[in-house]
């Protein structure tokens, strides 16, 4: 049979062994799952994290290709492919570490899968493995959300991302539908191509293929399932839903704005304009409704909405060198500060089972290094200077002012004038959590709490170390990425 | 009955929507031939009726079963994995189908084999998928419920006592099952 497998193939199947291992460990898991007794299923989250760590090796030596116009792989792909690998081995050592969650090996398998539909949509340069790796998000979350058991809000949370995902793809595969029926082309290209000669009246099909990446992004007016999910949801999952998908559907929206949209309907001015008006919506709408929020779960959930429509908004400079560098850079101290913070609201969730501020009082007492930390990804997240966080709103701000002003651009000047005015707001929000943490006392006395477990302390070393660590080598960081 | 079909391409020629007539054709023709078989068999039963107690007749089962209650209640949601299993196969069968095109061309250049790994690793995935949700105890027919919390329990702090209880894997959760 090897003789008969062309060697251009066995080629391309190379470029894609960050997914192939990723794949290949769900069934690995479901078998695992069936072989092991029940005291040892924390094994199955060992294959997991074996098989994401394989992923991210292997993401790292990946040469730049593409497999027939459906896959892509460019100069930012094992950033992006290691950042996703990277994120969810982090969080399958987080979920070792909670003694009481459910159904080990299908939770490891939904974590795998959304990992892998995320990765597949970073690389899609066709709407098929788009749909594909958004629906594979899609299916897994709507797991995860609803994952605790006889919890009504859990359940609550999973029916509304059921139901506002399901309208979301069905806009999308609408949309698509629409596509190819103007064009007769799936791929971002010929699209493109495609569109070039029509009115400006079709880009309204590529609009509602958007509408299903950004609603994993959570971008106004896609977001509003986002607090509810959130606040529902174990911080577990929402730490699950929040994050690799996002990194994967940014990377899969400037792949579609840079080839699929053509120059001559819609120049880097009408493109910039609209993605900056979207940024902007969400940079607003995030930092007053945050302010108005009383669970910690619900403000980063705000938050989450914020740092989206940030690094859109570095995407609306797109054509611009380094826009797309500026939103990966935001993307991974946005990724890294939450998944500490979240962490930490997993440790609060399992002793008080409540994320709420009233709930959260008294922490700095109680477990005063783990409200330290709390408070520093809190930080991070607000953009105080010597984190991650500040650095991640900055090289943002640094590209939306460089591109954005005079003329038809201004849009995306007014937008970066909106960050930071954003960002002096949502500190508020942040402060809110920092001071029910470290000021106010407990409702009642402290009680004796157990020991944070060893992987969670593991992984809060390394969010903590990374948010520390982007700051004080940006340029590092920056290079990387190039 | 063969003079009303017409070829595509002379009504295309007659008009610019000749080629939907053609649709318009058949479906009057496939109404005239079920309509007429009802009225056929109408008529039969009619001249033939001898069944006398109509309500024997409106019964779900003529012979046999006797039904208790109506259909129309509402299914305990245990059923749903059997019901999400059907539907994975179901849509299993209908992508198995574009393979066959391919597949022939490939059979034609001696890929025998890749296309039978294609599919084994296709189909083997969702096998392995079946007997994982078997092993779960997904088609169990008698299987417990988790305990939903009492009703009127929206407060918070009946919320985390709810939430310790039902946040164990304990012998009530479903997909803890015999594993």
């Amino acid at each position: 049979m090897s003789a008969s497998f062309p060697t251009d193939a066995a080629a391309q199947v190379a470029q894609l062994w960050p997914e192939l291992w990723l794949a290949a460990g769900i069934p690995a898991v479901l078998v695992a799952d069936m072989l092991l007794p029940t005291a040892k299923k924390v094994a199955t989250a060992w294959l997991g994290i074996g098989a994401c760590l394989a992923a991210a090796i292997a993401a790292c030596s990946g040469a730049p290709g593409s497999i027939e116009g459906m896959i892509t792989v460019d100069a930012m792909t094992p950033f992006v492919r290691c950042l996703i690998a990277s994120l969810t081995a982090l969080l399958l050592v987080l979920g070792t570490g909670q003694r009481a969650l459910a159904d080990r090996g299908a939770h490891t398998v939904c974590v795998l899968g959304v990992a892998l539909g995320s990765s597949i949509a970073a690389v899609s340069a066709n709407l098929l493995p788009l749909w594909l790796g958004l629906e594979m998000v899609s299916l897994g979350s709507y797991g995860l959300a609803a994952w605790k058991g006889g919890d009504r809000r859990a359940a609550e949370a999973g029916m509304k991302f059921v139901l506002f995902g399901g309208l979301a793809s069905a806009c999308t595969l609408f949309g698509m539908s629409h596509v190819y029926g103007l064009t007769g082309h799936l791929d971002f290209v010929g699209i493109g191509a495609a569109f070039a000669n029509m009115p400006v009246v079709a880009l309204a099909a590529l609009g509602l293929v958007a509408v299903g990446v950004a609603y994993k992004l959570t971008i106004v007016p896609f977001h509003f399932y986002a607090p509810d999910v959130y606040e529902g949801a174990p911080a577990l999952s929402v730490a699950v839903v929040g994050l690799a998908p996002k990194v994967g559907a940014l990377v899969a929206l400037a792949r579609g704005v840079q080839l699929a949209v053509p120059r001559t309907l819609a120049g880097p001015e009408v493109l910039g304009t609209a993605l900056a008006a979207a940024a902007g919506a969400s940079l607003l709408l995030a930092a007053f409704t945050a302010l108005a929020q009383r669970d910690a779960k619900r403000i980063l959930a705000f938050s989450g909405i914020g740092h989206a429509g940030t690094a859109v908004l570095a995407l609306a400079c797109l054509p611009a060198e380094g826009a797309l560098r500026a939103a990966l850079l935001q993307v991974l101290s946005y990724s890294v500060a939450t998944l500490g913070a979240l962490a930490c609201l997993a440790v609060v969730e399992q002793d008080r089972g409540s994320c709420r501020l009233e709930a959260l009082r008294g922490l700095g007492r109680e477990r005063p290094w783990l409200a330290a930390l709390l408070c520093v990804f809190l930080f991070s997240l607000a953009g105080v200077p010597p984190l991650a966080g500040f650095f991640g709103k900055w090289v943002v701000l640094q590209q939306a002012l460089g591109f954005g002003f005079g003329g038809a651009r201004s849009a995306v000047g007014v937008a970066a004038l909106l960050l930071v005015l954003s960002t002096a707001l949502s500190a508020w929000a942040y402060l809110l959590v920092v001071r029910a943490v470290v000021l106010q006392p407990a409702a009642e006395p402290a009680r004796p709490s157990e020991r944070v477990a060893m992987p969670v302390v593991v992984v809060l070393a390394i969010c903590g170390a990374a948010v520390l660590a982007i700051g004080f080598w940006l340029d590092r960081c920056v290079a990387l990425l190039a | 009955m063969s003079a009303l079909i017409v070829a595509p391409e002379v009504l295309a020629q007659a008009t610019p929507y000749g080629a939907w007539a053609s649709v318009a054709v058949v479906f009057l023709l496939a109404l005239a031939v079920v309509g007429g078989a009802l009225f056929v068999v109408r008529m039969v039963t009619r001249v033939f009726d001898r069944i006398r107690s109509p309500e024997e007749r409106l019964s779900t089962y003529e012979c046999g079963e006797e039904p208790v209650g109506t259909a129309w209640f509402r299914f305990n949601n245990r059923f749903t994995t059997v019901a999400l299993a059907f539907l994975v196969f179901d849509v299993e069968l209908a992508l198995l189908w574009p393979i066959l095109p391919r597949c022939l061309a490939w059979l034609g250049e001696g890929r025998g084999g890749q296309v039978f790994v294609e599919i084994a690793v296709f189909a083997g995935t969702l096998a392995l998928g079946l007997a994982w949700v078997a092993h779960q105890g997904g088609f169990a027919w008698d299987r417990a419920v988790v305990d939903e919390p009492p009703a009127g329990d929206a407060g918070a702090g009946n919320r985390v006592a709810s939430n310790r209880v039902t946040g164990n894997p304990g012998p009530g959760n479903p997909g803890d099952g015999r594993g």
